[in-house]
């Protein structure tokens, strides 16, 4: 009932990728032509066809993710099959190209292919690892809630700031003008020290120091407290943003590296089979 | 002192004397209609509202054809119906007597008396009695109710403006008065049940609106416990104060009128003075009639509410053919055609009259303290079936909810769900499929024929107005349920008699959400049979309680410390409201004595429980999983939906599948809703025991499918009461949008909007329709937000299978 894409159905894909693993091996090590093994052999065409429609199989996941209507598996099932026949085609395609490689389209499918893989690895560690971290960070709100939330504090720091004075007032109303998240696709995915946040700390906490009335300190400290909790706020929602660019970065590179795979595919295919 | 003598004599002008009167004087027999007012049908006139709408249910029965060509009755305002009674009695010359109240009636057929007020005797040789119960109004039977300001019926809701009115009662007297009052006042409806079950479709569209708007304040579930005067200057300006008993504990509040539409009682002093016995000694009892509408007094008969039917066109029905009995005319009654039709689903009864005999005869639930007129509205609203061997009635796990007799031959209970042929037979007069009158929970057995049978459905709506009116049939009801239950669940193996003792001894007994139905250590006293709600179980580990398991109605608990004679193990709490059938220790202690191969049986779960306990124990953060998740009120549900957000990638796949599959609306919001230990609960539909939703839809379009999705049908008017009453927010008033064209005409040509993208409403003020989750009914391959998840962190779950749930306590 309660099972992950990795351990579907009891782990049914990875065991019949593993099957067709293993079967490869003892086929590519049973098997002894009269030429170096390469794709031209029974077994180099038999695993290069298993490979192609693999290859297919695994490009229609694209297709069949946003088919909400299909009723052929479920997406987990999918993903699952996804992940452990793609992991399989390590072995389907190095052994079909019978360690034959060189400056030919053949070799650009197959350097393709890898890549393709070894993008999905990192896009499964991220499905792994990163979910939990985005329900740790959130805290039990929705980004919403945050977004209100900061909005609630700027305007709590602006009321405060008022009664402090008209410079404070007007440092606090940059830093709230100034109050963005997100940007760049570099911006997104990497997290950075708030200079103007430590600034504006450091600024009204040189006033606290100085303050000497009880009243206007009480004000510059809940000030402070504001605007911390703001910050550590403002952070979240950029950790949110870095998470979820996290599990999707990787497709910008798996997608784009399958679709020229694909033309690969079909390049090495029609070449093989026309100017062979 | 008169001397004469009339064939018959009507007693009460009201719409049972008004149709014997007429169709009296239509035959030209010599007759008299005493009323004791100036005014004819004077509840009617006095009791009902000026202009109040006057209805003619029910609808399946029309008026005797003969009589509505003398006295018509159709649906209008309580000014025309009365008119047009005036004018029939006026056409036909009937002969009232107004301002004549009968005080007593002597003798028997061929020589009563009647003596008025005024100290005349009338004597008659039969005597109609149509006097109802609307003059004797039931009283709360609390300390204050006849303080001035309570008060039995409300004469003109104009009257009243800017008062804190507190109307009880969930017919349709308390809405009228309620709606019409809430226009001007603040008007709190106090609801014995759950639900206005016995309310007309118009009346529980008013009521619903009202509540579900705020212009009026339902209690439900509650009653009255304390009436007083209070001193207005400390009372908000009010004259008194009313104690609520509700679910939720007491509340108070301060009032200036309250009206007890509780029903009305019949004037029992005055009908056992004729020599009219009762059945039982219970107020809401009423005299038994004979087919024909005579009492147990040769020549006196009684229609209309005092023998059963409230209802007009019931009671003028009734008027008319007790006459035409005493005149031995032909009658034809007004079900006649309806049961009919009826009957020919099983051809092994030829006539109605078969059908109503098999029934009385082969069921002991229907033939003591039933009339056969009774009888025949419980045909006319259910269904017969005939039935083959081994044809399904329903199966296990079914969420339909109706009430099953047998009238022919038998049927079995599959026992073993792995083993079609092991069956434990429920033979001929025997009920079956009572759980579903309690409990919204589904059906725990399969039930199938055995040899030719012949069932006969009641509707639970049906049965439970049918008990409802019949205390002494709620009573044998209930006794069964219990020996019933019993069986079912912990002995199938057992006769009936074997468990006379033990049904005797159990009881009822309730739990307010939260509260304990026993604690780990204490003396075993009773194992609990769940008939509503649900429980968990806890232990104490380390100073902690821990949920070790969770258990549905139809369980039972408390067997393990009872069969092995030891204190209670674990800790029992109620999670929702809940209601359980106590079975106490010795009489059960007894049962296993006699029943070895029971006490075998309970002592190997035994095992099975406690090593579940202990699995459970060692895992404490699947108890506290437990425990959240009861806390976010999935106790009461059937079907969950659950994200593990270790696994969920935030691609929103479930909710755009679900916008894809139905009309471009997503009835879940995954985001929202709180996470425990990585167990998230999102905003979706958790299809409760009982559904809140369903309580209040005027046009009755939210319904269970048999696998136990709740789901609202096309029927929606788009009034929002089950939104306002689904206490988790899952259902939203939506305009339906338009289909989306197809996924590689997109992909390729990018064609119309991506599949699961927001698209633009088909049209401007589109009629909004309530949508929640119906669980992908009409979806083969199940719902759509499971199947479209790519990592498997989308859930759907019964609340038993939370165990199986693997939390992270990092999480936590």
């Amino acid at each position: 009932m309660h099972h992950s894409f990795v351990s579907h159905r009891n782990f049914h894909y990875f065991k019949i990728a593993l099957g067709l693993a293993l079967l490869s091996i003892a086929l590519y090590v049973g098997h002894a032509p009269s030429e170096p093994p390469n794709g031209g052999t029974w077994l180099g065409y038999t695993l290069g066809s298993l490979g192609a429609i693999i290859i297919v199989l695994l490009l229609w996941l694209g297709v069949r993710k946003r088919s909400f209507h299909s009723r052929l598996g479920t997406l987990a099932g999918w993903t699952s099959a996804h992940i452990y026949l793609g992991a399989a085609l390590i072995f389907i395609g190095t052994l079909h190209a019978g360690f034959q490689f060189g400056w030919n389209v053949h070799t650009l499918a197959y350097v393709l292919m890898i890549l393709v893989i070894v993008s999905g690895f990192y896009g499964v560690y991220m499905y792994y690892a990163v979910p939990a971290m985005v329900t740790e960070n959130r805290q039990q709100r929705s980004k919403r809630q945050m977004i209100e939330e900061i909005a609630e504090l700027d305007a709590r720091c602006l009321d405060i700031a008022e009664g402090v004075g008209e410079d404070i007032h007007e440092i606090v109303l940059k830093s709230v003008e100034a109050t963005q998240v997100g940007g760049s696709l570099q911006h997104q995915l990497t997290l950075r020290d708030n200079d103007a946040a430590k600034r504006v700390l450091g600024e009204i906490q040189n006033r606290l120091t100085q303050s000497i009335y009880p009243a206007q300190s009480q004000r510059l400290h809940d000030l402070l407290e504001a605007l911390r909790e703001k910050f550590v706020l403002v952070d979240r929602i950029e950790q949110d943003i870095r998470y979820r660019g996290l599990m999707r970065i990787w497709l910008y590179f798996h997608v784009p590296l399958s679709v020229a795979l694909l033309g690969a595919l079909i390049a090495h295919v029609f070449s093989v089979f026309f100017y062979w | 002192m008169s001397e004469e003598t009339v064939k018959i004599a009507i007693v009460g002008s009201g719409p049972g004397g008004i149709g014997a009167a007429v169709e009296a004087a239509s035959l030209g027999v010599s007759h008299v209609l005493f009323e004791a007012t100036e005014e004819l049908s004077n509840t009617i006139f006095r009791y009902y509202q000026k202009g109040k709408y006057v209805e003619d249910n029910p609808k399946e029965i029309d008026l005797q054809r003969q009589l509505s060509e003398k006295v018509n009755f159709v649906a209008g305002a309580r000014e025309q119906v009365l008119g047009e009674w005036r004018r029939g009695i006026e056409d036909q010359r009937v002969n009232v007597r107004y301002r004549t109240e009968i005080t007593a009636i002597s003798g028997s057929r061929g020589s009563f008396q009647l003596a008025t007020a005024a100290g005349e005797t009338v004597h008659a040789e039969q005597v109609v009695m149509g006097i109802g119960m609307q003059g004797n109004p039931r009283k709360l039977g609390v300390e204050g109710q006849d303080l001035p300001f309570v008060k039995a019926y409300l004469e003109d809701a104009a009257e009243h403006a800017d008062k804190t009115i507190v109307v009880v009662g969930a017919g349709n007297a308390a809405i009228e008065d309620a709606v019409a009052l809430a226009a001007a006042n603040e008007v709190i409806i106090v609801n014995r049940g759950n639900e206005f079950s016995r309310a007309s479709a118009k009346n529980l569209n008013d009521v619903t609106r009202a509540i579900g708007s705020g212009n009026m304040q339902c209690f439900y579930g509650s009653s009255v416990a304390q009436v007083i005067e209070a001193d207005p200057e400390e009372n908000d300006g009010h004259p008194g104060k009313i104690t609520l008993k509700t679910p939720n504990g007491p509340v108070e509040k301060p009032v200036d009128m309250i009206i007890t539409r509780i029903g009305a009682v019949a004037p029992r002093k005055f009908v056992e003075s004729c020599g009219i016995e009762f059945p039982s000694q219970d107020a809401s009892a009423i005299p038994q009639i004979s087919d024909e509408y005579e009492s147990n007094v040769d020549g006196l008969y009684i229609v209309g509410a005092l023998a059963g039917y409230p209802l007009i066109k019931q009671a003028m029905n009734q008027g008319y053919e007790a006459v035409r009995f005493i005149c031995k005319e032909p009658v034809v009654r007004s079900d006649e055609p309806l049961l009919k039709a009826k009957i020919k689903a099983a051809p092994a009864f030829p006539t109605v009259a078969d059908a109503l005999a098999a029934i009385r005869n082969n069921v002991p639930i229907f033939s003591e303290g039933i009339t056969t007129l009774q009888l025949r509205e419980l045909l006319l609203y259910s269904t017969l079936h005939q039935m083959q061997d081994g044809e399904v009635v329903f199966e296990k796990d079914d969420y339909t909810n109706s009430f099953f007799s047998i009238i022919h031959g038998s049927v079995g209970v599959r026992i073993d769900p792995n083993d079609a042929a092991k069956l434990f037979t429920i033979a001929q007069g025997n009920f079956f499929g009572e759980m579903g009158l309690l409990s919204g929970r589904p059906r725990s057995a399969t039930i199938v024929a055995s040899g030719e049978c012949v069932l006969l459905e009641t509707p639970r709506r049906t049965m439970l107005k049918f008990i409802r009116s019949t205390e002494s049939l709620r009573r044998t009801i209930d006794d069964r349920f219990l020996a019933r239950a019993i069986q079912t669940q912990i002995a199938p193996n057992i006769g009936s008699e074997d468990l006379e003792d033990l049904a005797a001894a159990a009881a009822i007994r309730q739990f307010a959400p939260g509260e304990y139905l026993y604690k780990e250590g204490d003396e075993a006293n009773h194992i609990h049979l769940l008939r509503v709600g649900s429980v968990t179980l806890s232990r104490q580990l380390e100073g902690e309680e821990v949920v070790v398991s969770y258990l549905p109605a139809g369980k039972y608990v408390g067997e393990i410390e009872v069969v092995n004679d030891i204190a209670r193990v674990v800790s029992v709490k109620a999670t929702v409201q809940t209601e359980t059938i106590a079975l106490p220790r010795s009489p059960f202690r007894r049962l296993l004595a006699t029943n070895p191969e029971l006490a075998a049986s309970l002592e190997a779960q035994f095992d099975d429980r406690l090593t579940q306990f202990v699995r459970m124990a060692n895992e404490p953060v699947k108890g506290h999983v437990i425990s959240y998740l009861v806390d976010q009120g999935l106790g009461e549900a059937t079907n969950v939906l659950v994200i593990d957000e270790g696994l969920c990638i935030r691609c929103d796949f479930c909710e755009k599948a679900c916008a894809e599959t139905h009309d471009g609306f997503s009835r879940l919001n995954r985001e929202a809703g709180p996470t425990f230990a990585s167990m998230h609960v999102p905003i979706a539909c958790r299809h409760c025991e009982n559904p809140h939703c369903m309580k209040d839809c005027p046009p009755d379009a939210i319904n269970r499918a048999p696998n136990g999705e709740v789901f609202i049908n096309d029927d929606c008017i788009g009034c929002g009461n089950c939104q306002a009453n689904c206490p988790y927010g899952v259902i939203q008033m939506a305009a339906l949008k338009p289909r989306r064209s197809g996924i590689l005409s997109w992909l390729l040509f990018g064609a119309g909007h991506a599949p699961g993208e927001h698209a633009p409403n088909r049209s401007e003020g589109a009629k909004k329709k309530a949508v929640k989750c119906d669980q992908c009914k009409d979806v083969p391959g199940g719902p759509a937000c499971v199947r479209a998840c790519p990592t498997g962190a989308a859930i759907r779950m019964s609340p038993e299978q939370f165990q199986t749930l693997k939390p992270r306590p990092e999480l936590a």
